[in-house]
């Protein structure tokens, strides 16, 4: 068969071995062909980069395996996937608590961690229970219910209920300390108990350095028994040693405390404390101290002695209170008799199982209330407890295929990740209409919940939740603090919802020409014109940045703490952008090697003598060239024209024998593979929507899906709404003839 | 304070007594006799062979004078321990599945077996040696083990070449298909242990509240049977998990009740809410918290997992900001091997503080070493060539007298770990026929 001989048996072969050798021998007896159907069906066979067989040359082979093979594609003969009990992951547990009651608990950060399948972490055949898990839940449950009925715990008395301090270096191991900034902030978030008056109060610490004293403020300052005048004039001369700085407290965004911290070099930590009196209601607030107009400074090494020590700083910030606290409030407002504890359990029965409860559901929930009342505890006591019950129960922590209402859930927990709303269970029944799921979808997409599908489909497909296991050496680094390491991360996050909330093209993820950055990540990018520390839009010529993978995020999360890896970078996008993952390593052979740090040249050297390696060839072909692209950005995410002693070389040729350069090369390349990219992210996002992995009978909903998606601009939104339509999405939750559905 | 603690070390021995009837006559024990306990330590990556263990032909010796630089750091214990050479993990190897060691690595180590490859849909090793222990001494703890980890798990589908993350996550597996995920949270264990107050109240209020919890708990068996009568085979393997973890937090309450939490030894405080983000402080945190579990008799078997298998972290505090798996595939670049050797003896110190601990913790008419087995190792010898022979592993502790330590036995290539678990389980008390691959037992323990 000369087709396999041309295009396939350069890989699957005996010596090459990558996967299925049996390919070269064309054993008919194997179970690889429906497979090869399947892959040559949706052009994953060839890999990208190999040279494509005509569409003609395809429809040949495939029609020569089924006739002569007499097989049938995998999609054609496989039975329709089952649909699996699927359990609330962490996030999914902490917003359903939360919108259930109200409170601001996050017990689930407390469970261990969700395992994850497919890329993502609430795909519900992977997600399994432990009586680990198990005991959490009910100590989770005891605390919820307890909230939720009596109100927080509160502490007793006003006292200190925290004290905060930064990291002393990028790499400080100090536990409990927050994050490291060059530019002296500190930043963190704050689970406040009850609302009432908190005092906030944080000290400056100053080690600006006396080298820029005047030789009469030095001579002054050696002097011993200064004259009142000769104070005077020493510390009016300190205070001018620098101009002054304003320090900003900021609590949730908005100002709570400002003060001017003077020039002096006189004092390490002589300013004391600065106390703001603030209101604050209870639950998590974020809270950031520092110095705005740091922000904008071009070096913010500048910022930093050579010991080490930073200048400026936040040295610390408590949190004092509750002061005149109000009395908890619980969410669940108190019953007089066992009438109305009936009612409320019945009526959270409802909204924690996100379906009507039947009388089985419910009689077992009051008969244990009653128990708890018989017993001598009192009314709120039994609410609680059949609470607690709920909170444990498989209705509220699984989610099973079945019923319309069922539809409902996962559509909210698809967009939210988290429970449905009155409006869209009121409407539960209804959303078999593609109108009327549309219009939840929209509605859903526009409230602020819809962050959840940002930080968790988008977070998890691009990989930032590796982003803090992958922090760059700081020695070689000093920029990419943590401060810029979050804002990059933000970035990210920022340009994927603009994308979805104002409905643009997925495109834009290649090549966007715009993005979100603040004040000390533009300076980072060598951006002008953004001052501060907000995260601004802006527009950009896309020479240096532009699309996902000129981002910070990516670029550093796909590096070695020390050097770059044009292997991993090559993998990233592969894998991440088109969907094609390279295949692992045929066995026997050893880890690729990329040579000594900072010698960039051998490091491309070396990398050719490997894929003088025919089986290294194969895949390495594509990662590198891909991966050399972008070898104008440092392992930090930095631009930089020159790695060390050697020019940057960012020239890359595809095995088909495509070259290109730079950045916009590699975007060039991935524009023109723009429906291979599509529908990767059309499989990723069906399969965190589904809570499955995307088998081959979803091939036709999968490409239905994009063909729809691309017709209409390729728009984010689109994607989302097609997806929630597709039969896929809406077959499960409606009762029909499979293994477990009822 | 003190005197209570005699007490309940009384009673636990009463409890005890069968097993150690017939553990007695056969190793000629004292008549005051502890109960034996036993922890697995795992680093990942493999160590550096040649600072490890001294080549020698297959045979037992005395530990020799000179140890090589890693192994050296247990000089202080070299009465107390033994190194084990030799012993393969041949499910760790490939065997048709292609590249993916490290994931099998981690899930072969304690349970023996070829894990399958998959991404996660379909997991299956098989139990690990821990919980084969665990699950026969259940109910004479309140926990019948406990689970330790220093590095949080992985997410992703497929950590290890198409082998999912689960694999490497957990060395401990209580079924084929259900790791044990490991806690790290060093608060988080001491609650369980010792109780947060949070049940609150007099003790007829506590008793109400525990009796209320176990009607909770027989409520929600009902929805999940009921709920399983209706569903098909994928849906309900997920509810028997379910169910299972009911019977344990049930059994645990049941045994709570008995045998209530224990107060904190005097002088012990409860850690930190955060994780420690040095490694060092974290491992010897959760070292703390296991000599203390295995002091108040909370447990008798634990898995400390110091690092995942295929670990990235980097260890500034001892200036390596590399991360520990891409250093270990050093090619034999010397300045690699040296920072790998770097790691390998920071890991080692922390076993020593362990060993440290056990030894200076009375216990029965010893100390908890004496009463302990405790093995420190990795499913891979040589991390940069993916080796699954001839493991490192040192095992410390005297095993209630059934123990030989002070010397060092050299297997025969190939001898499979599993021997030596099946060792260890007939000194526990708990003799089973195989775990995993094993193909009999091992000598020179004794």
């Amino acid at each position: 068969m000369p087709f396999v001989a041309s295009h396939c048996q350069r890989c699957h072969n005996d010596t090459v071995r990558m996967a299925n050798p049996e390919l070269a021998t064309l054993d008919t007896s194997s179970a690889v062909w429906p497979k090869v159907l399947d892959k040559l069906a949706t052009g994953r066979m060839p890999p990208a980069g190999s040279p494509r067989p005509a569409p003609a040359e395809i429809a040949a082979v495939t029609g020569w395996i089924e006739r002569t093979l007499g097989v049938r594609s995998a999609a054609a003969s496989a039975k329709p996937p089952h649909m699996t009990a699927r359990r609330l992951n962490r996030a999914e547990y902490n917003n359903t608590i939360r919108d259930l009651f109200g409170v601001s608990l996050r017990p689930a950060d407390e469970f261990p961690l969700d395992d994850a399948g497919y890329g993502f972490d609430n795909i519900g055949d992977v997600l399994s229970v432990s009586p680990l898990l198990m005991e959490k839940y009910m100590t989770a449950a005891r605390a919820v219910s307890r909230a939720a009925v009596y109100g927080p715990a509160a502490p007793a008395k006003p006292g200190k209920l925290v004290r905060f301090m930064t990291k002393k270096s990028q790499d400080d191991p100090t536990p409990l300390a927050l994050p490291f900034s060059n530019r002296g902030a500190l930043y963190g978030r704050f689970d406040f108990p009850v609302t009432g008056y908190y005092e906030l109060r944080m000290r400056v610490a100053n080690y600006r350095p006396r080298t820029t004293g005047t030789p009469r403020q030095r001579e002054l300052s050696r002097k011993r028994n200064l004259t009142a005048a000769e104070k005077a004039e020493l510390s009016e001369a300190n205070r001018l040693s620098y101009p002054p700085v304003k320090m900003v407290l900021t609590l949730d965004g908005a100002p709570v405390l400002s003060e001017v911290v003077e020039g002096n070099i006189d004092y390490q930590y002589a300013h004391g404390e600065s106390v703001a009196r603030v209101r604050i209601t209870a639950g998590e607030h974020s809270f950031r101290a520092s110095y705005p107009e740091f922000a904008s400074m071009e070096d913010p090494l500048d910022n930093v002695n050579l010991d080490g020590r930073r200048k400026l700083f936040i040295d610390y910030l408590d949190i004092v209170g509750p002061f005149e606290a109000e009395p908890p409030k619980p969410a669940i407002a108190p019953c007089a008799d066992a009438a109305c504890a009936d009612r409320v359990i019945a009526q959270y029965a409802r909204r924690a199982y996100r379906r009507p409860v039947t009388q089985e559901d419910l009689d077992p929930l009051l008969r244990l209330a009653a128990m708890v009342r018989d017993s001598g505890d009192s009314v709120a006591e039994s609410i609680r407890v059949a609470l607690q019950a709920m909170l444990v129960s498989p209705h509220f922590l699984f989610q099973f295929a079945g019923s319309e209402y069922h539809l409902a859930s996962r559509l909210s927990y698809f967009l939210w990740s988290s429970m449905p709303d009155e409006a869209l269970v009121r409407d539960a029944g209804r959303l078999q209409d593609p109108a009327v799921m549309e219009a939840h979808a929209r509605r859903m997409l526009a409230d602020g919940k819809s962050d959840a599908l940002i930080d968790n489909f988008v977070g998890q497909w691009l990989g930032l939740r590796t982003l803090d296991k992958r922090k760059p050496d700081p020695r070689a680094f000093p920029l990419a603090d943590d401060e810029v390491l979050e804002a990059m991360r933000r970035e990210t996050l920022l340009f994927a919802r603009a994308i979805l909330r104002e409905n643009r093209s997925v495109l834009e993820f290649l090549d966007g020409r715009y993005t979100y950055v603040n004040g000390p990540l533009a300076r980072y990018y060598g951006i002008g014109g953004v001052d501060g520390e907000e995260f601004q839009r802006v527009e950009l010529d896309g020479e240096q940045r532009g699309g996902l993978v000129t981002q910070g995020s990516v670029l550093t999360l796909s590096s070695y703490a020390t050097r770059t890896s044009p292997v991993l970078r090559g993998r990233w996008v592969l894998e991440s952008l088109l969907g094609e993952a390279p295949p692992p390593p045929p066995p026997n052979i050893p880890a690729l090697e990329e040579g000594k740090l900072g010698e960039a040249a051998s490091l491309r050297q070396r990398l050719e003598q490997h894929r003088a390696n025919p089986s290294c060839a194969v895949c390495h072909d594509q990662m590198d060239a891909i991966g050399f692209s972008l070898e104008n950005y440092d392992a930090a995410g930095a631009w930089r024209e020159r790695d060390g002693r050697f020019a940057i070389d960012n020239g890359g040729k595809m095995p088909g024998g495509e070259t290109f350069h730079g950045p916009q090369g590699l975007k060039g390349l991935l524009q023109a593979r723009r429906d291979a990219f599509l529908r990767n992210l059309t499989e990723k996002m069906l399969t965190y929507a589904l809570g499955r992995g995307v088998e081959p009978t979803d091939r036709e909903t999968v490409e239905g899906i994009a063909a729809r998606t691309a017709a209409d601009g390729y728009r984010f939104s689109t994607l989302v709404m097609e997806i929630v339509k597709s039969s896929a999405f809406r077959a499960e939750g409606k009762a029909q003839g499979g293994e477990n559905v009822r | 304070m003190f005197a209570k603690t005699l007490d309940r070390r009384t009673m636990l021995r009463t409890i005890a007594l069968p097993f150690l009837d017939a553990m007695a006559p056969s190793f000629g024990r004292a008549k005051t006799a502890a109960p034996c306990r036993m922890a697995f330590l795992y680093v990942p990556n493999g160590i550096v062979m040649e600072e490890w263990i001294p080549a020698m032909e297959p045979g037992v010796t005395a530990l020799p004078a000179q140890l090589p630089r890693v192994s050296a750091l247990l000089e202080p214990f070299r009465g107390e321990v033994m190194m084990l050479g030799g012993l393969t993990q041949n499910g760790g190897r490939a065997l048709g599945d292609g590249p993916g060691d490290h994931g099998r690595a981690g899930a072969s180590y304690l349970t023996c077996v070829h894990p399958k490859k998959t991404n996660g849909r379909d997991l299956q090793a098989g139990i690990s040696v821990d919980q084969i222990a665990a699950q026969r001494l259940s109910g004479k703890t309140r926990f019948a083990s406990l689970e330790l980890g220093c590095e949080e798990g992985v997410q992703g589908g497929s950590c290890d070449n198409g082998y999912s993350c689960a694999y490497s996550n957990s060395i401990s597996w209580r079924t084929p298909a259900s790791p044990n995920p490991a806690e790290i949270r060093p608060r988080a264990v001491f609650e369980r242990l010792f109780g947060s107050g949070e049940m609150g109240g007099d003790p007829a209020q506590r008793a109400r509240r525990r009796r209320y919890e176990e009607s909770i708990l027989d409520l929600v068996r009902g929805d999940a049977q009921r709920l399983a009568s209706t569903l098909g085979g994928g849906d309900r393997r997920k509810l028997d998990e379910y169910l299972t973890s009911i019977r344990e937090v049930e059994k645990r309450i049941q045994a709570a009740e008995r045998n209530p939490a224990p107060a904190p030894p005097d002088g012990t405080q409860a850690p930190g809410a955060s994780i420690p983000a040095s490694f060092a402080e974290h491992a010897r945190i959760m070292m703390d918290l296991l000599t203390l579990a295995f002091r108040t008799d909370s447990t008798r078997v634990a898995t400390l997992l110091l690092a995942l298998e295929q670990s990235p972290r980097a260890y500034p505090e001892i200036g390596i900001p590399e991360a520990h798996h891409g250093l270990t595939h050093h090619q034999g670049d010397k300045e690699k091997i040296a920072k790998v050797i770097e790691i390998n003896l920071f890991h080692m110190r922390q076993f020593v503080y362990l060993l440290e601990k056990l030894q200076s913790t009375p216990d029965g008419d010893g100390s908890l070493l004496d009463h302990a087995m405790v093995t420190y190792g990795s499913g891979l010898s040589d991390g940069n060539a993916h080796d699954h022979a001839n493991l490192p592993l040192v095992l410390a502790g005297r095993g209630c007298g059934t123990l030989r330590p002070g010397r060092l036995v050299r297997y025969p290539n190939e001898t499979p770990m599993g021997n030596l678990f099946r060792a260890l389980l007939d000194r526990m008390g708990v003799p089973v026929e195989t775990v995993g691959d094993s193909s009999g037992t091992v000598a020179d323990l004794s």
